[in-house]
């Protein structure tokens, strides 16, 4: 089996690379010991570099879409210039249309908040929606429930104001599975396929027909469901219920990328199945294993929440060492970082073991690493991910019984439900019985198995030997398209369920719109198949609920309103190793010369493949790739070298019988002899977004390429034996670390200024000079060309103003870009296309910059290798902003309260802003990105109807529209635009506040038009886990932001230590803070790592100009 | 040649031509302007509706307040239109087995309620169609400025002798910077924020008081601020 891409006649920017080329020596990049660099081909200047930096704008980026030819752009062009004539005086005419009866507590044109959840691989995340006028708009984290407040200490918040600062976090999943509610490719109404032909039914006749199979079956004998995993309490009830009516119903559970070898550990640990839960907050010294705790881990919040509350340097400190083959959110936010090949775990372990029972090992790594977890018995905590087998699981649990941190930094509760067999092992025996035709029905629970099963069971053959299929699913996926009955399923925000967070407690779904297109949730269709009993899916809930004995109409209520029941998480049971049993090893042979290990990885942005059809994901880069809307063979630096491969160069994986055809991308930190490939890509029937092919026609092209293809029963994770060929061909990649470069000078200036703008040094370092932020770039004294505003006071009645401003401590970021879905989601940021991120054209306000320091070439056990800095950077909103003096009409300005304003409707496109931008913030609308489904090039259609006329049009680009927030501006073609600081949000709370005081009895309360600390969260800052991104009020001495800035605006805040303005040399005054990061290291290592170095401030004594230090500080600081 | 040469009499056309090509100019720079500007273009405007509800008659002659069927404008961006079920408080006619009307049960059988009774039956909307409409990229909030001693009239006009409603103010930019720079003769006490008909003059409280003196000093009392940032209504 081969996938192709790639063909020689796709556009390409970079040229294949040859030997000697990789092997130039670097002329003009950086030197990577001493500075910052953020590309490989930036590092070795490669010729591809060059000819990207002298185009001012990557290649055609001045140049009209494909899709659409120039001429019939034109006649576009024309046409809706006629019609804008005819249509242009008057305004358009609208129509109000009020509601017959009045709605309790709905106040139209104010959003209402709903608490409900969503589920990923059988976990419950719960979730707080925000509706506006009956729809759902954004997504935020449930602050009241457990997985919010695990890691926060809630004693401590005493008042209003703290709590509600205790924001409710999530990751991007959650945050862009709003856009899949609205997406038009869902419409469909139940289908059957009559030989070749699908016939459309209603569900009146779907519901007969299935009744049909399921009476006709008897005991239930040739029938079997297959669904995915779950935590619901009544999803399991009617499991039960089925196998209670129907003997001999087969119930199969498989999902693509489960969690099931933390439990099958346990199981080989302590003789039972029990779920691991870790204790971030209250471990000094943590080891992760080729795992992603930050990342795609069930409990990422109270993961995150925990690690980031000890990254203050001023409380003491954990220490963060992990080892992994690929980087993860872990490796990220590493102290120390070792990258060692997935399928050796096994040895690193011995050697670990070894070291901690006094044996020293020749890697200073795990020497300081075992020291450090002698010393620290009871508050260590070893992390091990869900990729390695179950053996690596049992011996670490081991090893934590060993260092007593168990019961302690992780605790044990029982696993729930019934024990079920491993996905891999379930699939494949049910694909044996559906081949040996012992299969008569089978209902697909969601999922697709088809794309995401693994190749050896060849699902697609057996699937062919049922005589009756029904999908029920969200969208006609690559399963749906086998099967003969398709049913519509709901989204997760359409229909009424329940389910469990990863702690275990209760969580309540409740639908926030009526299904849009009709569909059924897995409730109710397991209803139906029961036959008698409740059918709605409010009833089937509600039953569970009573038999939960969870609490009578009142309780339900609560339930409903917080969105989960208190006081349900599962109990901690003891947990005490048994006698090591046998088959604990799983021996490993070294990796060969042309014999690599690849490592299958669920997508950070499609996931499994589910979120394929998700622009939002698509188009959010990956934290360390920078890749959007595609994937790629990830290679380490040597191995790349050796194979005479660079980037984009197109690669054949192959694994025994099966390979695929790939695109390299070369990873600074990648474990040599391990190639890291993300699954969800290649889909062929994801719809208009993720790629769509029907027989010979793409009508979409697949993004990336599928790689389930090499994916077996027996390698669900990571494979030996891997062979690697060069094909000859490239294949361009989106990615954007790159884009911004400008030019040979300015490239050599941007390596200079680099570790000036992301400021870190280690604990002892920052102990040693707490103020060395503020001291790392001197300047003359800054004197302004303008008048100085005062925001202290409002000018006219000199009352008490706002000065608002941002603070992003970048000790605590991991990079889950959860911030950056978050903003497209609050503020109508556009989704681009792949073919526009490969101009640079890609328009997200919130961008996260990842620098790598260190030697590319130091490797295995050795330090001075590459380490990762990241840094998420907005609009500065600076007070001298550089953009406000070149624009002609006035378009950007700042307001009263700081805010650098971008008034759309005066912009008339000249992008000088863009170019005065020292920070690169602002982003400019190429096209009419937002009319996009409407767009004549998607023929306005979704996949499903490719020959609907102009209503389904119409109904689509509207159905797609709905997912924009109303209280923002949709900004048009030629229009600049940048963030805002969420300024819709600073205007409610502003307005919120009037209104309330103004009918307050007292005449001072009623004056105070100040906004509480707190109750204004940008998007970003909201969606954040770890608490990195505050925002606030710099006038008010109380606010948080006050003390995490350089800026002192009132009496009584000081200058945080940590606190600088990138650039602040250039005296834009930016009002968004870095707190520099600190790292942790473990002494005997400190100095060997990339990232120490002795900050330019400190180092030679002093420079000879004499002026500023960026602050009031003057310079006995540091003689 | 000849043939391509204009004869001699067109000469005569010149001047005339000019002149009127003159008056043509001068016509057009007055009259598009003229035409194009809010106060004409925008004000004014009285499209009819599906109930041909008179102001006039319940806010004015009968003096209902604007609050008891705009419910929500103390507390919303957007000032409600009613539900159906407001209009039904009166124009009802259901009875209880008696056959007593349960309501006031107003002109129950009247056409042109027809559509207020088909909205109750049937549960749909009844269409109204919208009258004072500002672009999309301004933000205006109703309860920021009824809170803030704005009354309805100062943007809606005399609401209550209306039979139809009508555009009086041009809702163009600068017609609310104008406000926005100069609120004073515009703020009124909270508690006549829905007196339509509240004349200054005649209000006992206000003796011996200009508009401009009670306007400053509800400006004071409620510290009002000239808010002409673009970010007051453009986000």
């Amino acid at each position: 089996m081969t996938q192709g891409i790639g063909s020689p006649s796709r556009p390409t920017r970079l040229s294949p690379m040859s030997q000697d080329e990789t092997s130039r020596p670097a002329t003009a990049g950086p030197d990577p010991r001493t500075t910052y660099w953020r590309s490989l081909e930036e590092l070795r200047f490669t010729p591809q570099f060059e000819e990207f930096l002298h185009r001012e704008f990557p290649q055609a980026a001045s140049e009209f879409p494909k899709g659409v030819s120039r001429r019939r752009w034109l006649q576009l062009m024309g046409a809706s210039l006629s019609l804008a004539g005819v249509a242009g005086c008057r305004w358009q005419e609208e129509e109000f249309l009020p509601f017959a009866g009045r709605v309790p507590d709905y106040i139209h044109g104010e959003p209402q908040f709903f608490a409900t959840m969503h589920e990923l691989r059988g976990f419950a995340r719960a979730l707080l929606v925000r509706n506006f006028d009956g729809r759902p708009i954004k997504v935020e984290g449930n602050p009241d429930h457990p997985q919010s407040t695990v890691a926060v200490d809630l004693t401590k918040l005493t008042n209003a104001d703290d709590k509600r600062r205790n924001h409710g976090a999530t990751d991007a999943f959650a945050q862009a599975c709003i856009l899949d509610l609205y997406d038009p490719d869902r419409i469909g109404r139940p289908r059957e396929l009559e030989g070749s032909r699908a016939m459309d039914r209603t569900w009146d006749q779907a519901e007969r027909a299935i009744r049909g199979l399921i009476d006709g079956a008897g005991d239930g004998g040739g029938v079997r469901i297959l669904a995915g995993a779950s935590s619901s309490p009544s999803r399991q009830r009617l499991e039960e219920a089925l196998a209670g009516r129907f003997g001999q119903i087969g119930w199969v559970e498989y999902e693509p990328v489960g969690r099931q070898n933390a439990a099958l550990g346990t199981q080989q640990a302590f003789g039972r199945r029990l779920r691991p839960r870790y204790n971030f907050a209250a471990a000094d010294v943590i080891l992760v294993i080729d795992g992603d705790p930050f990342g795609c881990d069930p409990d990422q919040i109270a993961h995150s929440r925990g690690w980031a509350s000890k990254r203050d340097p001023e409380q003491p400190m954990n220490r963060l060492y992990v080892v992994e083959s690929q980087y993860g959110s872990a490796g990220i936010a590493a102290d120390h970082r070792e990258a060692v090949v997935s399928s050796r775990i096994p040895q690193f372990l011995d050697e670990l073991e070894a070291a901690l029972t006094g044996r020293p090992s020749g890697n200073p790594f795990v020497n300081a690493l075992a020291a450090d977890l002698n010393e620290k018995r009871g508050t260590g905590l070893i992390y091990v991910g869900e990729r390695q087998p179950a053996a690596v699981h049992s011996r670490v649990h081991r090893l934590s019984a060993r260092l007593e941190n168990v019961g302690r930094t992780v605790t044990f509760s029982e696993e729930p439900g019934p024990e079920r067999p491993p996905y891999a092992e379930a699939i494949a025996q049910l694909a044996e019985e559906m081949t040996a035709g012992d299969v008569k029905t089978l209902v697909i629970l969601r999922g697709n198995p088809v794309y995401d099963a693994p190749a050896d069971v060849k699902f697609a053959e057996a699937l062919a030997k049922v005589p009756n299929s029904i999908h029920l699913s969200e969208y006609q996926n690559e399963t749906s398209r086998l099967c003969r009955w398709y049913l519509p399923a709901t989204h997760a925000f359409e229909q009424w369920g329940d389910g469990r967070t990863y702690d275990g407690t209760l969580t309540i779904q409740q639908p926030l719109i009526e299904p849009l297109h009709g569909g059924r949730s897995e409730l109710e269709l397991l209803g139906m198949l029961l036959g008698d009993g409740p059918r709605r899916g409010e009833q089937i809930v509600r039953e569970t609920f009573r038999g939960l004995g969870a609490g009578d109409e009142a309780a339900w209520k609560k339930a409903l309103h917080d969105g989960f029941v208190a006081d349900t998480a599962f109990d901690t049971v003891d947990a005490t190793p048994a006698e090591a049993g046998g088959g604990e090893e799983s021996p490993t042979a070294a990796l060969g010369e042309n014999d690599f290990e690849i490592v299958f990885c669920e997508s950070e942005q499609v996931f499994d493949g589910r979120f394929a059809n998700n622009g939002w994901l698509q188009e959010c880069p990956a934290f360390l790739t920078k890749l959007a809307w595609d994937n790629a063979a990830i290679f380490s630096y040597s191995d790349a070298a050796r194979l005479g491969i660079t980037v984009q160069d197109v690669v054949r994986l192959t694994l025994g019988s099966a390979s695929v055809e790939l695109p390299v991308y070369v990873l600074p930190g990648q474990a040599p002899g391990s190639i890291g490939v993300a699954l969800g890509y290649g889909r062929t029937a994801a719809g208009l977004v993720g790629g769509y092919v029907a027989g010979d026609e793409e009508l979409s092209p697949p993004v990336g390429v599928n790689v389930y293809p090499l994916r077996t029963t027996a390698a669900m994770n990571f494979a030996t034996g891997v062979k690697v060929e060069k094909t000859g061909r490239t294949h361009a990649l989106p990615i954007t670390q790159d884009h911004y470069a400008i030019d040979t000078i300015g490239l050599k200036e941007i390596a200079a200024r680099v570790p000036k703008l992301v400021r870190e040094v280690t604990l002892e370092q920052y102990e040693e000079h707490p103020d060395f932020a503020q001291h790392l770039v001197h300047h003359p004294e800054l004197e302004s060309l303008w008048n100085e505003v005062d925001y202290a006071k409002d000018d006219l009645t000199g009352e008490r103003g706002h000065a608002w401003g941002m603070s992003i401590d970048l000790s605590k970021c991991v990079g889950c870009n959860a911030c950056v879905v978050a903003c497209q989601s609050e503020n109508n940021v556009p989704i681009v296309g792949r073919e526009q991120v490969l101009r640079g054209r890609e328009m997200h306000w919130l961008r996260i910059d990842r620098y790598f320091r260190g030697d590319p070439e130091v490797e295995g056990g050795k330090r001075g290798g590459v380490v990762v800095t990241g840094q998420p950077v907005l609009c500065m909103h600076c007070e001298h902003a550089p953009c406000e003096q070149v624009c002609p009409v006035a378009a950007t300005v700042h307001d009263h309260e700081g805010l650098n304003l971008m008034v759309y409707n005066r912009c008339v496109g000249t992008r000088y802003c863009n170019n005065n931008c020292p920070y690169k913030v602002r982003r400019f609308n190429f096209l009419n990105y937002d009319k996009q489904p409407g767009n004549k090039k998607f023929r306005g259609l979704t996949v499903l109807h490719p020959e609907g006329g102009e209503d389904t049009r119409t109904t689509v680009e509207s159905l797609a529209r709905m997912v924009e927030n109303p209280e923002v501006t949709v900004r048009s073609r030629g229009v600049m635009e940048k963030c805002t600081f969420c300024i819709q949000r600073i205007q409610n709370a502003k307005i919120q506040v009037r209104n309330e005081n103004v009918h307050e009895p007292d005449p001072e309360k009623r004056k105070n038009l100040t906004v509480p600390d707190g109750a204004i969260q940008t998007a970003c800052g909201q969606a954040c886990p770890t608490d990195a991104i505050v925002f606030g009020d710099l006038l008010d001495p109380d606010s948080r932001v006050s003390k995490l800035h350089y800026m002192t605006k009132v009496k009584g805040t000081k200058v945080h230590p940590r606190a600088y303005g990138m650039l602040e040399e250039l005296n834009t005054q930016p009002r968004t803070a870095y707190l520099a990061r600190i790292r942790n290291p473990h002494p005997d290592l400190a100095k060997a790592e990339a990232y120490f170095y002795e900050p330019e401030g400190h180092a030679s004594e002093h420079h000879d100009t004499p002026g500023e230090h960026g602050g009031e500080e003057n310079e006995e600081h540091h003689t | 040649m000849g043939r391509f040469t204009f004869p001699a009499w067109v000469n005569s056309l010149i001047l005339p031509g000019l002149g009127m090509l003159g008056l043509g100019v001068i016509y057009m720079s007055v009259m598009i302007p003229y035409g194009l500007s809010p106060e004409n273009l925008v004000a004014g405007y009285e499209p009819e509706q599906p109930v041909p509800f008179s102001h006039a008659l319940h806010a004015g002659q009968m003096k209902i307040d604007c609050r008891y069927c705009h419910t929500q404008v103390f507390d919303s961006s957007h000032s409600n239109v009613p539900a159906t079920a407001t209009c039904a408080n009166c124009h009802n006619a259901a009875k209880d087995a008696n056959g007593t009307n349960l309501t006031a049960a107003v002109h129950t059988t009247s056409l042109k309620l027809a559509p207020v009774r088909e909205s109750l039956a049937t549960g749909k909307s009844v269409e109204w169609n919208r009258v004072h409409d500002l672009p999309d990229y301004a933000y205006f909030n109703h309860s920021a400025h009824v809170n803030r001693g704005v009354s309805c009239v100062e943007c809606h006009g005399r609401i209550d002798k209306m039979d139809v409603v009508r555009r009086v103010s041009p809702l163009n930019m600068g017609w609310c910077l104008d406000c926005h720079r100069h609120p004073e003769s515009r703020l009124r006490p909270l508690d006549l924020i829905t007196k339509l008909d509240w004349d200054p003059k005649a209000d006992p409280r206000f003796e011996g008081m200009t508009r401009e003196d009670i306007g400053n000093e509800i400006k004071a009392q409620l510290d009002i601020r000239n808010l002409t940032d673009c970010s007051t209504c453009h986000r």
